[in-house]
């Protein structure tokens, strides 16, 4: 809370001077002889109480009365302090240029962007702006950028900014602009100030229209915020909403799943929507129909496509372009490996057979014919347990401990780093299995404890729905398959113990709500731990083909592990922590649509995680391409950047909604230079809301007195 | 006592002050019979006034038999006083006594008052007696029918101050003990007293035969409590002292008098006393006179 005559504040002293009256009358009493003392003494026994009572209450209100003036002279408000200057109406102001660059500005008719009629319309109020105006400019998305963030007189500096700006990929949202804009006005405070947004007025840009009503009120009368509507009614929009990389392993030569989800922004069916899929920005691989997607909804489309060699990649869905070409591809990125190495240590040796502890667990791992073993991109390496001492761990992406007796060797002192440098560990229970050692060296680790082997007298089989971890989300649908007809015989019980850095999750209960695999994130690696066998000794879960689609998701989890750094926001810089050897490498980007050669960003640094990748934050969503000088691989990166879905829907902000939030008019329809007064939550506000208070105050004070002496 | 009274004798001033209570009791008495002749004091004496018409209620001793006799009709034979007739005068002189927001105090008032009547009655050939309660002390002036002692009980009366705690209650009891003969009783206080004592008092003199005139003297400051602002009232009989804002508790305090008026009022219409309240404002012989005139009045029958 501000003031705007803070030395009235010192009338708040004023509060005592009841008190000090009172002080002072209780000094200056007249003295009197007085006979009949017995009726005084009666009167005064009989009334004191009251008396006292109504006495402090009237005091109260006195004091109450005189704080009351002094603060509401004080003039209170709350927020930034409004100029305290009278403000002219008259004269030259003090402009604000905000220029909405969101995604939807792109939208065009054929002949002219509203990115571009907008600079048209702010250069043309430049132009016209009397001899003596100062202006600011900012291009507003869902954040601010100034192009010349102190007002200036020179107008020509700010037509060349404004021809210079480019529209972004972004979402919008004017709060951020007109804070910064209010910000700068503030600070020519004996001048008028004007804001002046040149917006699509896309209903998205106000979602948060109460913040803006509150920025406006902190501004006062002496700032005007103006929109300036560019185009018309929105076009029909058709955009890719999203792009799901569907399970499936992501290797070289594999085949993988993906959907595309379109959105249809208009108020017409869409019918027959060509969807088309691409590979790193390669002419589309595949085109498939939506028949129909309804009004204001959307349509998922699924996609089969063979992954490319080991590295990263981008697959692009796309439809055909229509008035917002901006949103009608979205990219997603994520890295193919050319080998999934998985090592599989089988409590009773390799060579077991069915009876086997990892039998399944390799067949299900790599679920072909053996002669095209050689060829299938997951790369198993079984060994018996007793033979871990001479492995390197770190050759693998993921280690699979199939009724291990005990963690020997390696296992024991290598596999916690190992998790840690984000490598995936499985743990089978079985009847080898030393619950005393796996407890003492593993359940500090995994915030798993073994209890002793439970012979169930009735099987008992998984979950049957509510399927929650990603692992097993899949299994929601059914047609993604069952866990329904698998049953356990015995089991390992397993207790979580949840810490402040060891989070478990159970991933899939047992029918009684007990745990049967449970995951543990460990830095960028992940343990599970299984509380049965592999084999079909305690269960027959490898003989279901659910067994197979679990394994294949736990090996596209860790090969899709850093899938949200590979996809970032639009607005956000690309972080990615790269190999050793790039250390201090110069590196560039291709941005989508981009031709010819890259654009250089920067080096690679070290940091906390190692080398680190870092671009500039991005402005444009899509596909990108990153090369690293020296690297080998051309583009040594791929990643791509992702708008806001809401983007897409070109929706305009109804007047009532603008109304709500006491910003009145007809943005869309409007005329070019409707304005709309801020709203007014100045200081005069409190002044009579205070004085009326302190007048209420004043007549109950009276009120209260007077019937205290009528009483009397 | 007798010392201070035998010193305030000799005092001059004592002297000069109790010449002046005299010669403004016979004015005011004087003035008041002039035109009259009669005393006041008309009642059931010895010496034959007039005859009146019986009404219901007159005591069936003095109807006149031989007027009966001749005009078969009930007359009362009315007799005019004669100097058997005792006055028993008994001032208040208690410290309460001395509070007078005006020019007067009440004991003034009450000093005044009493020689008036003594100078009245004694003119009548009456006789007075006079009694000052101050404190558990009394100053007392024996029955005299003597004009001529008129200037010493006056002396008496004028040389009296008021101080100590009023203790009328217990003076009534004591004079009713005394009393041999039917007679009038005159009290002055303000009755700032036990009150359940003065009502004893009165029944006990009351039960002797005595006609009991109870004048109630209060000053109007008393009455009308008109103080402003903060004030301390400082118990003139050592009460505790009282800070307080006498507009806040005005309504009480007069309920609280009216209430005590009405109190000394029951008290004497128990005991078959006259009541007359006198507020120290108004004029003294206009006091007296309203007081005269009734007792005309209702004697007069």
């Amino acid at each position: 809370m501000n003031f705007l005559n803070p030395a009235f504040l010192f009338g708040l002293s004023a509060a005592a001077l009841p008190v000090a009256i009172h002080l002072f009358s209780r000094k200056k009493r007249k003295s009197i002889r007085w006979a009949a003392t017995r009726f005084l003494a009666a009167s005064v026994k009989k009334n004191q109480r009251h008396l006292q009572m109504d006495d402090l209450l009237l005091l109260a209100l006195r004091c109450l009365l005189f704080g009351l003036f002094a603060f509401a002279f004080a003039r209170p408000f709350f927020g930034a302090p409004p100029s305290a200057a009278p403000v002219s109406t008259e004269g030259p102001a003090t402009h604000v240029l905000i220029v909405d660059a969101s995604q939807s500005m792109k939208q065009s008719d054929g002949i002219q962007s509203r990115w571009e009629l907008a600079l048209t319309a702010a250069d043309k109020m430049l132009a016209d702006l009397p001899t003596g105006s100062e202006a600011a400019l900012l291009v507003a998305t869902d954040d601010v950028k100034p192009l010349v963030p102190a007002p200036t007189t020179d107008h020509s500096i700010l037509r060349k900014s404004l021809q210079r700006a480019l529209p972004t990929d972004s979402s919008s949202e004017f709060s951020a602009a007109i804070a910064r804009a209010t910000a700068i006005l503030g600070q020519q405070p004996e001048r008028r100030g004007i804001i002046t947004l040149f917006t699509d007025n896309q209903a998205v840009g106000w979602r948060k229209s109460s913040a803006v009503a509150g920025i406006m009120a902190q501004a006062g009368d002496r700032v005007t915020l103006r929109v300036h509507p560019i185009g018309g009614s929105p076009a029909p929009n058709l955009a890719v909403t999203a792009v799901k990389l569907n399970a499936a392993a992501a290797a070289g030569g594999q085949r993988l799943d993906c959907e595309g989800v379109v959105g249809n922004f208009s108020d017409t069916d869409a019918l027959d929507v060509p969807v088309f899929i691409s590979l790193d920005e390669q002419p589309p691989q595949g085109q498939k129909t939506i028949a129909k997607i309804a009004a204001h909804g959307s349509a998922s489309i699924a996609f089969t496509v063979t992954l490319p060699a080991d590295g990263y990649h981008t697959i692009t869905i796309s439809v055909q372009p229509d008035a917002l070409s901006a949103d009608d591809a979205r990219s997603v990125a994520f890295r193919v490996l050319d080998t999934f190495r998985v090592l599989v240590v089988d409590g009773q040796g390799a060579a077991s057979g069915v009876a086997g502890d990892s039998y399944f667990l390799r067949n299900s791992l790599a679920p072909v014919e053996p002669a095209a073993l050689a060829d299938y991109f997951v790369k198993i390496t079984a060994v018996p347990a007793s033979q871990t001492g001479t492995l390197r761990l770190d050759d693998y992406h993921l280690v699979v401990l199939a009724n291990v007796p005990r963690l020997n060797g390696a296992l024991a002192t290598d596999l916690q780093p190992f998790l840690a440098g984000g490598g995936a560990a499985l743990v089978l229970a079985g009847p080898d299995l030393d619950v005393a050692d796996y407890n003492e060296k593993f359940g500090p680790l995994a915030g798993v404890k073994f209890g002793a082997v439970q012979t169930l007298a009735k099987p008992v089989g998984f979950q049957t729905k509510d399927y929650v971890h990603p692992l097993v989300a899949a299994w929601n649908d059914p047609a993604y398959g069952t866990f329904a007809n698998v049953r356990f015989q015995k089991r390992l019980p397993m207790t979580v113990e949840t810490s402040a850095t060891i989070r478990p999750q159970v991933v899939l209960a047992y029918g009684d709500n007990s745990p049967a695999l449970v995951e543990t994130r460990m830095g960028e690696g992940r343990l599970w731990i299984f509380g049965s066998t592999g084999n079909t000794l305690w269960n027959n879960f490898p003989l279901r083909p659910a067994f197979v689609g679990l394994l294949s998701r736990m090996v596209t989890t860790v090969t899709g592990g850093k899938a949200r750094e590979l996809n970032p926001a639009v607005g956000q810089p690309f972080v990615f922590p790269v190999a050793a050897a790039w250390l201090n490498k110069e590196f560039s980007l291709l941005k989508p649509g981009q031709t010819g050669e890259p654009s250089f960003v920067g080096v690679i640094e070290r940091s906390d995680r190692g080398p680190l990748l870092k671009s500039n934050p991005t402005d444009a969503a899509g596909s990108y391409a990153v090369f690293v000088k020296d690297a080998e691989e051309k583009p040594a990166l791929r990643f791509a950047v992702q708008s806001d879905p809401e983007e897409s829907d070109l929706a305009q902000v109804t007047p009532d909604r603008l109304k709500a939030f006491a910003i009145t008019g007809e943005p869309a329809e409007g005329p070019a230079d409707a304005v709309f007064p801020a709203k007014k939550g100045n200081p005069i506000d409190w002044f009579l809301a205070l004085t009326l208070i302190a007048l209420l105050v004043g007549i109950g004070e009276s009120v209260f007195s007077r019937f205290c002496s009528e009483a009397r | 006592m007798a010392a201070s009274f035998s010193s305030s004798l000799l005092d001059a001033s004592a002297i000069s002050r109790g010449e002046a209570l005299g010669i403004m009791a016979r004015k005011v008495v004087e003035g008041y019979i002039v035109g009259e002749h009669r005393s006041p004091f008309r009642g059931f004496a010895i010496e034959f006034a007039q005859h009146r018409e019986y009404t219901p209620g007159d005591d069936t001793r003095h109807i006149d038999w031989k007027v009966l006799g001749r005009s078969d009709r009930y007359y009362i034979k009315q007799y005019e006083q004669d100097t058997n007739f005792v006055a028993q005068l008994i001032v208040d002189a208690s410290e309460s006594m001395d509070y007078g927001s005006g020019a007067i105090s009440k004991f003034q008032f009450a000093q005044n008052l009493a020689a008036c009547l003594s100078y009245l009655i004694l003119m009548q050939r009456d006789a007075v007696a006079l009694e000052i309660c101050s404190g558990a002390a009394r100053s007392h002036f024996p029955r005299t029918d003597n004009l001529g002692k008129f200037r010493d009980l006056s002396a008496l009366l004028a040389n009296a101050t008021a101080s100590g705690p009023t203790t009328i209650g217990p003076a009534l009891q004591d004079l009713a003990a005394r009393s041999r003969s039917k007679g009038l009783v005159f009290v002055f206080s303000d009755f700032f007293s036990d009150e359940e004592a003065v009502q004893r008092g009165m029944q006990h003199l009351s039960f002797t035969g005595q006609e009991i005139v109870l004048f109630h003297i209060m000053d109007p400051a008393e009455m009308d409590f008109p103080f402003r602002g903060a004030h301390e009232f400082i118990g003139l009989e050592g009460e505790e002292t009282i800070a307080t804002s006498p507009e806040d508790i005005r309504k009480s305090y007069l309920d609280e008098v009216k209430n005590f008026r009405r109190r000394i009022l029951e008290i004497c219409e128990r005991t078959d006393a006259h009541y007359v309240f006198v507020n120290t404002a108004e004029p003294l012989a206009e006091v007296l006179g309203a007081y005269l005139a009734f007792r005309h009045r209702t004697t007069a029958r």
